[in-house]
């Protein structure tokens, strides 16, 4: 029996037929002609487009949970997750399917570059906003009877921000006489103040402790809002013994227009503010307040008295005598052991600055408000930023400024939440960070059920088809050479 | 052409395309990652794999 040659070479060609689909299909993949691309992973280690969330001592093993459901769960903080990125897109929205569990806050990002420095995070859900008591506007959420306009109010009393910024309350003071107030600021400080007499004066005494022998780079900034309108850096003047540098004075004076001013001074641990003196009627300081020790300075101690509008501070000691009973308000706690965070959480409905004493100080404070030596001092220089401890209702909040939106309720507790970033042609790989803070001492957690990814870029067209190969091209040599 | 001949010459064409295919599929993988592998599940491969190599050993054998 003998083939003919008609049937025998289409035949023959079938395999590089088979060939040609298979390139095709594969390019057709990689430039999608309309410059859509969407990645679905349903959390369970298959997706080659979208990893499970990492580390893996925070979350569970993606697939089916204890509970039936199959996804992920996540029960620390922070955790992130890798994506691989399927070609030079511009950007990429991400759709996750979530259910928070005794977790009020979440927050989402994506980190820009390798080290993980520049991390942009954003809302992605806060639990006290759900409620109908409170209802979007422009720019943010505002309580039910609260008109609209009150985010534009910049009267930071009784507003907060998550992931935005305030409009700065043009303040000014009568003048008055120079105060001095004896402190013992530890490293970096940010100190607020209100003119007095259309003049900003504050004077720093300054001293390089030098446990760390030689000089200290420091500087002062000076912001007005947030434009910055003075700078000035220079060096202490700690000897190369182990004695401490003398006291030097630094003053920042300036005509000053109404508003909030703030000075940024920027130094390591070795260098301690020793007083502060100051026209200004109220300046406060925050959100950080490092009361440093008082050794080989003085023979008392320093005892760390200020008063804060704080609704949560945490505090922390690097010394054995810095162990301590730490007072906020009504609420105190034990520093029992140092290198370790103490939290002190008011559950007060006082308006009015409390008093936070540390007796022995060596301590340093972190929290949600600000800091002033005297009530009389005290004022908000901006709204309150909201954690996962705020509770608006007695903390007064009756109106945010925020980028967050809600999250779409898909019921029983699972929520939908997007999100959108631009992309670097030449990404190969993006990280994407959840933080989920205070979720293990709260015993919390997220489960993640779906994430959708759908990278976008102009439909392929004749004129940009050639752009496309050239940036492919591009990337394949980079990744050849690196 | 017999249908040895024809059995042969379509064995050749297969084998060669399909090493000319894995070349192309080899080098876009390692210049651009994630391009071939995610869409191309090599467990589902094994059985043209082991066709091919059935069909080459029953040619070889009808030869022979």
């Amino acid at each position: 029996m003998k083939i003919p040659r008609a049937i025998a070479f289409p035949f023959l060609a079938l395999p590089w037929i088979a060939c040609v689909f298979a390139v095709a299909y594969l390019a057709i993949q990689r430039f999608p002609p309309n410059g859509i691309f969407v990645v679905t992973s349903k959390m369970d280690g298959t997706s080659p487009f979208a990893n499970p969330f990492l580390p893996s001592e925070r979350v569970t093993p993606p697939g089916k949970q204890a509970e039936g459901w199959s996804g992920q769960r996540v029960m620390g903080d922070p955790t992130y997750f890798n994506a691989r990125v399927p070609g030079p897109y511009d950007t990429v929205d991400i759709d996750l399917e979530f259910k928070p569990v005794h977790q009020p806050l979440l927050e989402f990002g994506v980190v820009r570059d390798a080290t993980g420095n520049d991390l942009e995070l954003h809302p992605m859900y806060f639990e006290s906003l759900e409620s109908n008591d409170w209802r979007p506007v422009a720019d943010g959420y505002v309580r039910g009877g609260v008109s609209d306009s009150r985010l534009n109010d910049s009267n930071p009393v009784g507003m907060a921000l998550w992931d935005a910024s305030g409009t700065m309350p043009l303040l000014q003071d009568s003048p008055s006489a120079s105060r001095k107030t004896p402190v013992a600021l530890r490293g970096t400080h940010e100190i607020y103040l209100v003119p007095s007499g259309g003049r900003i004066d504050i004077a720093f005494e300054l001293q390089d402790v030098n446990r760390k022998r030689g000089t200290s780079v420091a500087a002062f900034r000076v912001f007005r809002g947030e434009e910055e309108i003075q700078r000035e850096a220079f060096t202490t003047n700690a000897s190369r013994e182990t004695a401490m540098g003398a006291i030097t004075d630094h003053r920042i004076a300036f005509d000053a227009t109404p508003g909030v001013y703030r000075i940024r001074f920027q130094a390591d641990d070795d260098v301690f503010i020793r007083s502060i003196r100051t026209t200004s009627r109220r300046w406060v300081i925050g959100p950080r307040l490092n009361v440093g020790d008082v050794v080989g300075y003085a023979t008392t101690t320093a005892t760390a008295r200020v008063w804060t509008n704080s609704r949560h501070v945490v505090a922390e000691t690097f010394h054995r005598e810095g162990l301590q009973a730490v007072t906020l308000g009504s609420e105190s706690v034990k520093v029992v052991r140092t290198h370790e965070v103490f939290r002190l959480d008011r559950k007060d409905s006082i308006p009015e600055p409390v008093k936070l004493e540390a007796p022995v100080g060596d301590i340093r404070f972190v929290g949600d408000g600000w800091f002033s030596y005297s009530p009389e001092a005290f004022f908000e220089p901006r709204p309150r930023r909201i954690t996962d401890g705020s509770n608006l209702m007695s903390e007064g909040i009756e109106a945010i400024r925020t980028s967050y939106t809600r999250p779409v309720s898909l019921g029983d507790g699972w929520y939908s939440a997007r999100f959108s970033y631009a992309l670097n042609k030449d990404s190969d790989q993006l990280r994407f960070v959840l933080s989920a803070p205070g979720i293990v001492s709260r015993g919390g957690a997220v489960d993640f059920r779906k994430i959708t990814m759908t990278y976008r870029r102009p439909p392929i067209s004749w004129n940009a088809w050639f752009d496309l190969i050239i940036q492919e091209v591009k990337n394949a040599w980079r990744r050849v050479r690196s | 052409m017999s249908p040895i001949q024809f059995l042969k010459s379509f064995l050749f064409q297969t084998i060669f395309s399909d090493v000319v295919l894995a070349m192309i599929l080899i080098s876009a993988e390692i210049f651009v990652p994630g391009s071939v592998l995610p869409f191309v599940d090599l467990v589902d491969l094994l059985p043209v794999v082991l066709g091919v190599v059935f069909v080459g050993v029953m040619v070889g054998r009808a030869e022979g």
